[in-house]
């Protein structure tokens, strides 16, 4: 990638949850690894965790999210795309342009950086539900609103968790 | 010769748009919580007329509704046979 400028994308990734870590690692280290290739500049990496999908998606009921905020150019949409299309565990995917001609050089990567890690085996059963996203940073004063369907969300999503796998 | 009618007491009630009055929230298709306000028992994205949202604003919330949607964070349709 030669461009100087780049643009601003954040890119939402639904996987199954009952794929394993194995399978979701190896999809995250793709991604990654595309990204490093590629030239595209990561910002921010949030792993949201399992919840329940508000609708079925081809017969899983829960779906691990994953969020990626990073500078890059069309050319690499169209490969990260690609990846996640051939993926058998990704049930969706959201790709959204936040905003154009980026110049890398000057970017505040510290701003927004945080990157979580994603859980391994160690850590089954245990809460990794969204440490950050949209209950924390993201959703800001918005979450205060709405706090009585989100706790509902979540609760249900943990009380059924270990039966599934 | 009054009409049993219900008297309308003073102009409608102006609706102000919640996104213009508080130019600090933010828009989110990442947040459920807050665009189930916008969307109907069933769904439905709720039309300016009940919501009072300014026209702007309205296109906003709709897109971040069809995205959330799209990444089964809310419903396309309330689920179950009620209704």
């Amino acid at each position: 990638m030669s461009a100087a400028t780049f643009r601003k994308y954040e890119t939402v990734v639904v996987t199954r949850h009952d794929a394993g870590h194995e399978a979701q690692r190896k999809l995250h280290q793709r991604i990654t690894e595309l990204m490093e290739k590629e030239g595209a500049r990561p910002v921010r990496f949030e792993f949201w965790g399992k919840r329940r999908l508000a609708y079925p998606i081809a017969k899983a009921t829960k779906g691990i999210y994953m969020y990626h905020v990073y500078l890059a150019d069309g050319d690499f949409v169209k490969k990260l795309t690609r990846t996640l299309q051939l993926s058998q565990i990704v049930l969706r995917y959201l790709t959204v342009r936040l905003s154009d001609g980026v110049d890398p050089s000057t970017y505040d990567f510290e701003k927004e950086q945080h990157f979580d890690t994603l859980p391994t085996e160690a850590d089954e059963g245990r809460d990794h539900g969204p440490t950050t996203g949209w209950n924390a940073e993201v959703a800001g004063e918005g979450a205060a609103f709405g706090d009585e369907e989100a706790d509902e969300d979540e609760e249900s999503d943990e009380d059924s968790d270990e039966d599934e796998e | 010769m009054t009409t049993q009618k219900k008297k309308r007491r003073g102009p409608p009630r102006r609706k102000v748009c919640p996104f213009c009055a508080d130019k600090n929230a933010r828009i989110d298709y990442k947040n459920p919580a807050m665009i189930k306000r916008y969307v109907t028992e069933r769904g439905k994205i709720v039309p300016r007329r009940i919501s009072g949202m300014c026209a702007k604003h309205q296109r906003a919330v709709a897109l971040a509704i069809r995205r959330a949607r799209h990444i089964a964070l809310i419903p396309y349709a309330a689920t179950g046979a009620a209704g």
